[in-house]
């Protein structure tokens, strides 16, 4: 299972309902033992894409396989080696929250060793799971669900906006969870939208983009990858070559208050102003959210 | 893991069940009480003397057995439009519950996540269906039983001959169950599947009952499902084996590709 192979491979991914193409050739693969983030706005496939991994859609064209087995081929064994959990929890509203758990349990084919673990940590009381799931808020049906992909300690984690719902505290929780699982050795693919989270827990992450993957890498790729913003203030007005330094992207402002955004480093930019009457400089720290809206209009453009 | 998901589908439906049972408890009960009323002393003797009005009533009671012997009457009661109901929601519901509604509630991306069957999933709300439709028919049977032992006018009526009525009707409840897990293995939302199994039901009955009393839709009478279901018949004549088998194995076929169906669809909550 851990061999040399990826733990996700996906080549060439379509998936079309009626004219709506929802991936549109995706190639993806993941190793083992990170955590691997899936991000972009909603509609862009992200959660096409975990639904086919989680044997719940048959791909169009192209191919996908988890620990080396064809995910509609082997539907089954595949599902054996992962915990998925849906983008939107949605459990059986009369039962109450231990008979879900006990369902989902007896569906699966490794024990829920971890099940004890996981309700101490997400806080759900013997009182809580004794009452019925419509009960619950979102966030505590949420908890419900994690505990529910985790609980047999799979090698495979599918999380589709597992944070939704959660509080910050639980958040956290959450966060150590993943980070813990990574230590251990399993491989983690979680969708997002909440890109601080992916910029905490993920190593390696793919933007979707229309069904398409637009970007594929590190963190550090996508810092260097995006727009950041640099503003000077001189104390008298000065004209500067900005425009001829090669990773400027876009300059504004006065003679006297200069802003210029680029990309990459800014050790050029810095070079430029050095020896001039600076009053003040400041060199904005993008968000991860700034950078990949950026990201995006360098792609839509 | 298919007990664990009978007793949830088993127990999912208890509500609607024991209701149900308990209408066609009563809906037994009634039949054989109004037999004295309405069978030996409401209706006149020569009644059926006028054949159109005979028709009227073959149709209603699915056979040309007389209505006024205890077979023709609590026959009439096995096809009644209300009995129909009743079984035909616990049919419908019972199925739409099976899958569309587990897609269109999202439940379902839980259970087929897991490493199990889908057509495992799909055996055991059949199973349960199916234990439903025995408890109602029970429940019937009850009833009428009930009512030929309280009932003087039905003292002659074997109990054993009443359980051919209820048997009577398990070919067409076989066949539409067949029509609503289909459609139900194939649809995301349950109205569709109440639409099409209701209308599958309703149509076919209207169909039998026009043909019945208007000729130019005789030759079209064969393709309508109640032109085989004759409870009063079963009782007097015993079971018909060849219309009964020919639903049941359609009825089979159907919910063979109902799991060839769920098996292979896209579950898109």
């Amino acid at each position: 299972m851990t061999s040399g192979r990826p733990a996700i491979s996906v080549s060439g991914l379509v998936k079309r309902f009626g004219p709506t193409v929802a991936l549109d050739g995706i190639d993806l693969h993941v190793p083992h033992g990170i955590v691997y983030g899936f991000i972009g706005p909603n509609g862009a496939g992200k959660t096409t894409a975990l639904r086919i991994l989680a044997g719940l859609l048959n791909a169009t064209a192209g191919s996908a396989s988890v620990f080396g087995m064809d995910v509609r081929r082997r539907r089954r064994a595949v599902q054996s080696e992962i915990g998925f959990l849906p983008g939107e929890v949605r459990l059986y509203g009369e039962a109450s929250g231990r008979e879900n758990l006990r369902l989902l349990a007896a569906l699966h084919s490794l024990p829920p060793r971890r099940q004890a673990e996981l309700l101490e940590r997400f806080e759900l009381s013997a009182q809580v799971l004794d009452r019925k799931v419509r009960t619950y808020s979102r966030g505590m049906g949420q908890k419900l669900g994690i505990v529910s992909a985790l609980q047999h300690d799979p090698p495979l984690l599918i999380l589709d906006e597992p944070t939704e719902g959660l509080d910050p505290l639980m958040q956290a929780t959450f966060v150590e969870l993943i980070e813990e699982e990574a230590r251990d050795g399993k491989t983690v693919l979680l969708s997002s939208h909440a890109l601080s989270e992916v910029e905490r827990t993920c190593d390696r992450m793919a933007m979707v983009r229309g069904g398409k993957i637009i970007f594929e890498g590190t963190l550090a790729d996508v810092r260097s990858r995006a727009l950041r913003r640099l503003e000077v203030v001189f104390s008298d007005p000065i004209e500067l070559p900005w425009r001829e330094l090669e990773n400027v992207v876009d300059v504004e402002g006065t003679t006297r208050h200069h802003v210029v955004t680029f990309t990459g480093n800014p050790n050029a930019l810095l070079r430029l102003v050095v020896d001039l009457p600076v009053e003040d400089l400041t060199l904005a720290t993008a968000s991860l959210e700034e950078r990949f809206l950026a990201y995006y209009r360098e792609e839509h453009s | 893991m298919f007990g664990m998901l009978l007793w949830t589908a088993w127990r999912r439906h208890r509500t609607l069940r024991w209701s149900l049972a308990v209408g066609l408890f009563l809906m037994g009960l009634l039949l054989a009480g109004t037999f004295q009323a309405f069978g030996t002393g409401l209706l006149p003797d020569n009644l059926f003397e006028d054949s159109s009005l005979m028709n009227v009533f073959d149709a209603f009671t699915g056979s040309s057995v007389n209505i006024l012997t205890p077979q023709g009457w609590l026959g009439f009661g096995y096809v009644h439009p209300f009995t129909l109901m009743l079984l035909v929601v616990w049919i419908v519901a019972s199925a739409a519950m099976a899958i569309a509604r587990e897609v269109e509630d999202g439940t379902i991306e839980f259970l087929a996540s897991r490493p199990v069957d889908r057509r495992v999933i799909l055996a055991a709300r059949v199973t349960a269906w199916g234990l439903g439709v025995v408890v109602l028919l029970a429940a019937s049977y009850l009833g009428t039983v009930a009512g030929i032992v309280f009932f003087d006018a039905l003292a002659d009526f074997s109990p054993v001959t009443a359980l051919l009525l209820p048997l009577s009707l398990v070919p067409m409840l076989v066949l539409i169950g067949g029509v609503a897990f289909l459609t139900s293995a194939a649809s995301s939302t349950r109205s569709r599947v109440y639409s099409i199994a209701v209308g599958f039901t309703v149509g076919s009955y209207f169909l039998n009952f026009a043909s019945s009393l208007w000729s130019p839709l005789e030759p079209v009478a064969p393709i309508s499902l109640f032109h085989y279901v004759s409870p009063g018949k079963w009782a007097l004549d015993g079971i018909q084996w060849g219309p009964a088998v020919i639903m049941v194995v359609l009825g089979l076929i159907l919910l063979c590709f109902a799991m060839v169906v769920v098996d292979r669809r896209d579950i898109t909550a």
